[in-house]
């Protein structure tokens, strides 16, 4: 299943894990959990996006103090597949 | 096995937060010791602890998440389990996360020491409506499992039982159950040729166990086996295994799907309801539409959380001035008098009405991101950010931009091309932040009252043209072809909102806005207030009127006012300064109000004055000019510092001010043919 998932990315789509769960019958649980493995192995990255904490906001208080807008996903790593 | 007898060493096998820390010291309380692997800097902490008179000696051992030899810690703690030095171990798994915990102990199937799993982090499954049957894992496995959350001593009971029956009986995960995939498998061929490699088990690793870890290339099974067999066969087997991990993770993974089926059941009652839900949010027909429609709903129902308020606001003006007035009866200098209502009084009543805005924003579309629906607006969105040239996850900054257009900025760093994260800066300056969200919705209700909510889904409009404009001017040389890379998203799961956090973090930011605001504010207004000053009394004399006057046949052309047209040059260093400027034209000393309107609405407040002065027209045509102009200072200097570029800061920030004109002309010559 890690070369579906692998190949998913390689043509250039985009999914979420609930949906490409669906589409490989199985959890969204269990694509994290083989995304984690794919990560440690290289063949993925995993961006965490926050809005807070970023050097440049310097004094801005743009962002509601101690939030943490997060963004996940996951995208093809350094490791050739 | 036989049973274990004497002092049993135990060793907790975990990986990180499964709650390994915790057991050992609810275990062994403060009977611990605390040192260094021999030969290693890597932490090792052994303790001691008595049961029904049996006396356990527990190591736990680095935190790892499987038995690969990628670090110390993971050699440390597989040399420790198989070289004979633990008689059990406890393998933990965290209970809420089985498909990834249990990886641990899928890994450590073929290892010939005694296991038993200990499931953690119970109360946390059940609060997300899992049920757990231990008992048929337990059957599944081969080995003991009991269930504890972690913190709580009463839920060991079970733990010690269980402890006690693995002692009296000893077992190991059956290889044979866990690698039978492997036998199954596409790389079947291979897991037997790397079988044939391997003449005989060592230490307590099993053939089957040696044989994965050569698929996956490990460097310390190579080494170790290349002593005991045919040293040129095993290191070209190995070689040639470059996805050898992928079908070793695969295997382990497909196993873990075997164990769980049957075992944890999934609460569904209101999880199918909102998945329904959830099929329309992400849909490709109808996601946008939702999306657009929610958050046009989200605008509205922002005016109305304003409303209270904006009535205090605008009570502030007739309460404060009769006491500042009263301050002549004490001899106070007029020209003082007239500065504390120009700075003072004004910046509070601008910056109150504001925070109604600020408050309506933060608490709608805090609940829309709290309820988990924000990131469902960015997968939608995806495919839009393909047409203009971007990547997907371009997306998130400009979401981010909602809030803050530094932090858009800097959110950008995911993305590896440079020409596509400066595009996508580029579209980030053209969302309005939080402070544009406040202060226009402010100007807009004081001018307009309720259809200001009107005003506000015409800059939502005008902002997906100008992404659409912006894409396409510097799309050209930044992205020339758009470099398309797959994503997938973790879409949080929608839970009740937590309305006692989401409202303390909204008055959060309503105070930490206000402290923002008034000072800002207050400064621009005592700077614009000595501007307009003259010593004489005649406003003609003074270096605002004059400025003013000499700049208006050109502002004119924009459909502004000289005054507007000054408050929008001071947007570009903050959106705030914008009400300061107002405040301090249009009271100030009364002079420059006074010539140019006449002295009659003198004790009125300074936004019914402002109305009554600024025609309807070039008040929308200002409104849509300060909203496009640049997002602030701040963000022209983030700029620079994320794209190193000051030919394409300086583009970027011309672009938007000669935009921002364009459209403030073309909407007050269209809105002076309606109003």
């Amino acid at each position: 299943m890690s070369d579906q998932i692998l190949e998913f990315l390689k043509d250039g789509h985009l999914s979420s894990t609930a949906v490409l769960a669906d589409k490989l019958s199985t959890t969204p649980e269990m694509i994290e959990a083989k995304l984690e493995r794919l990560a440690m192995l290289g063949y993925v990255k995993k961006i965490v996006l926050t809005s807070k904490g970023e050097s440049s906001c310097g004094s801005c208080t743009g962002c509601p103090k101690g939030k943490k807008e997060t963004f996940v996903f996951w995208e093809l790593g350094d490791r050739e597949f | 096995m036989a049973a274990l007898e004497g002092t049993i060493r135990l060793a907790l096998l975990g990986q990180p937060n499964s709650g390994k820390s915790t057991i050992f010291n609810t275990l062994t309380g403060a009977r611990q010791h605390v040192g260094n692997w021999p030969g290693k800097t890597v932490e090792r902490k052994e303790g001691r602890f008595s049961h029904n008179g049996r006396n356990y000696r527990l190591t736990d051992l680095p935190g790892s998440y499987s038995l690969s030899a990628n670090s110390d810690e993971e050699r440390i703690t597989r040399e420790h389990i198989a070289g004979g030095e633990a008689d059990l171990v406890l393998i933990l798994a965290d209970g809420s996360q089985l498909e990834r915990s249990l990886y641990m102990l899928a890994d450590y199937a073929g290892i010939e020491t005694p296991a038993m799993l200990v499931v953690t982090m119970l109360d946390v499954a059940e609060q997300q409506g899992k049920t757990i049957d231990l008992e048929k894992l337990s059957t599944k496995l081969g080995i003991p499992v009991t269930g504890v959350v972690a913190p709580e001593r009463k839920s060991y009971k079970s733990f010690f039982e269980t402890l006690e029956a693995a002692c009296a009986e000893p077992r190991a995960p059956k290889p044979d159950d866990f690698y039978a995939i492997y036998r199954q498998g596409e790389k079947k061929a291979d897991f037997a040729a790397a079988l044939e490699l391997i003449s005989e088990p060592y230490m307590a690793f099993s053939r089957e166990w040696l044989a994965s870890k050569l698929m996956e290339q490990d460097e310390a099974v190579i080494t170790l086996l290349s002593e005991q067999n045919d040293a040129e066969a095993i290191r070209a087997f190995a070689a040639e295994q470059d996805d050898g991990a992928l079908f070793t993770g695969d295997c382990k993974f497909s196993k873990i799907e075997e164990l769980l089926d049957g075992v944890v059941e999934q609460e569904q009652g209101r999880a199918g309801l909102l998945s329904k839900f959830d099929r329309v949010a992400i849909s490709r027909r109808w996601g946008k539409p939702l999306a657009l429609g929610i958050v046009i709903l989200g605008l509205i129902a922002s005016f109305v959380a304003a409303a209270p308020i904006m009535g205090l606001g605008a009570a502030i003006p007739p309460l404060l001035n009769p006491l500042v007035d009263r301050l002549a009866d004490i001899n106070t200098a007029p020209i003082l008098i007239a500065f504390i209502k120009g700075t003072f009084v004004n910046a509070l009543y601008w910056t109150v009405n504001m925070l109604g805005f600020v408050f309506g924003v933060n608490l709608v579309f805090g609940l829309l991101e709290e309820v988990g629906y924000m990131a469902r607006i960015s997968y939608v969105f995806d495919g839009s950010m393909s047409k203009l040239g971007l990547q997907g996850k371009s997306i998130m900054p400009l979401l981010i931009s909602v809030g803050c257009t530094i932090g858009g900025t800097a959110g950008t760093r995911v993305i590896d091309s440079w020409g596509q994260r400066l595009l996508t800066i580029a579209l980030a300056w053209a969302v309005p932040c939080a402070a544009t969200f406040a202060v226009i919705p402010t100007l807009a209700a004081a001018f307009f009252g309720w259809a200001g909510i009107f005003v506000m889904v015409l800059i939502f409009l005008i902002m997906l043209l100008h992404i659409r404009l912006t894409a396409l001017v510097f799309g050209r040389k930044l992205s020339p072809k758009a470099e398309r890379h797959g994503l997938i998203m973790e879409l949080p799961p929608y839970h009740k909102p937590r309305w006692g956090m989401l409202f303390r973090q909204t008055l959060n930011r309503v105070w930490g806005i206000f402290k923002k605001t008034i000072l800002v504010v207050m400064s621009v207004s005592a700077v614009f207030f000595l501007l307009s000053y003259s010593a004489d009394g005649r406003i003609e004399e003074s270096i605002l009127y004059k400025v003013g006057i000499a700049i208006e046949p050109v502002t004119r052309f924009f459909g502004m006012g000289w005054k507007t047209f000054m408050a929008f040059v001071s947007s570009m260093i903050s959106k705030e300064a914008v009400l300061g400027v107002l405040s301090a034209i249009f009271t100030g000393t009364g002079n420059v109000f006074g010539h140019t309107i006449g002295s009659a609405a003198a004790d009125a407040d300074v936004g019914r004055m402002m109305v009554s002065a600024i025609p309807k027209a070039e008040a929308l045509a200002f409104m849509i000019a300060v909203t496009f102009n640049i997002p602030c200072l701040m963000a022209v200097a983030s700029t620079y510092q994320e794209s190193h570029s000051l030919k394409w800061t300086g583009r970027i920030a011309l672009y938007y001010v000669a935009t921002a004109l364009v459209l403030s002309s073309l909407v007050y010559h269209i809105a002076s043919l309606l109003m």
